[in-house]
């Protein structure tokens, strides 16, 4: 009989704290994905002796293309965001009180795929600079 | 008794599950087609011809021996769900784009094209 005046109790707890929380607690996960993959540096295109047109045609349309005066870069790049945010709140200025009671914590991450390639003007491919950011792992990067 | 505890847990599942789901979807539209890309050709093709094909670029980045014609469009695809305690929101944003170098001599020397925006997807966070 006592078993189950607790269930009932611990049922009714639940649904009541489910009901009081709904209002106050939110959780929210968020992800942006920017770009397609970043692939990384092919080994048959070597600084010194690949082209313009090789890197083109491997490669695809860089993100960006940027001038640097005589040289100029071709910038491949994939930005992926994760962010999370948990809110505890109680509203006691809904019930006549003053003061309410809010704590919230916000955190996000964003990473980036990135490949540079770097041209001489005559369009040989000078330098070569790769960065793969979004396989990091979310938690280790976030409090480094 | 199992009647209250269906009826809880009924509820219980009621209330947690209550909300809503959305998609979207949104296009940065411009007329680039990659079939109209067979119709140009390195070192014959004028930069009046490239504009004639695709329009004014979305970005012209001087360089020093020519400029490069950048044109882009985009696909972006959203999903939402927002439940009573957890919401969940993913974005996913592809590009098509196409980069034309030009010469000095308005003449199309190399161009490169991706067309990424088929593979925007649907989806959530985790």
């Amino acid at each position: 009989m006592a078993c189950r005046f607790n269930v009932r109790a611990l049922a009714l707890g639940l649904l009541l704290t489910t009901l009081i929380c709904s209002g106050c607690v939110s959780m929210r996960f968020d992800r942006i994905n920017k770009g397609a993959d970043v692939p990384e540096p092919a080994a048959h295109l070597k600084e010194g002796t690949a082209t313009l047109a090789e890197i083109l045609s491997h490669y695809g349309a860089p993100t960006d293309v940027v001038d640097m005066k005589g040289n100029f870069a071709l910038l491949y790049k994939k930005s992926f965001y994760q962010g999370g945010q948990i809110s505890i709140g109680i509203p006691l200025s809904d019930l006549y009180f003053r003061p309410s009671l809010k704590i919230e914590a916000t955190g996000n991450l964003l990473r980036h795929d990135l490949l540079a390639l770097f041209f001489t003007p005559d369009g040989i491919l000078a330098e070569t600079m790769y960065e793969r950011g979004a396989s990091q792992p979310f938690w280790k990067s976030f409090w480094k | 008794m199992r009647h209250f505890l269906f009826t809880m847990i009924f509820l219980l599942v009621l209330i947690t599950a209550a909300g809503c789901a959305v998609i979207g979807r949104g296009k940065d539209f411009r007329p680039i087609e990659e079939k109209t890309l067979t119709q140009v050709e390195p070192g014959k093709t004028t930069a009046a011809d490239v504009m004639r094909l695709f329009g004014p670029p979305s970005q012209i980045v001087k360089l020093s021996n020519g400029n490069a014609y950048i044109y882009d469009r985009s696909l972006s695809k959203a999903t939402g769900l927002w439940l009573v305690l957890v919401t969940f929101a993913n974005y996913d944003t592809q590009h098509d784009r196409i980069v034309f170098f030009i010469s000095n001599q308005d003449l199309v020397t190399h161009y490169g094209s991706s067309f990424k925006s088929d593979t925007s997807s649907y989806g959530m966070p985790f």
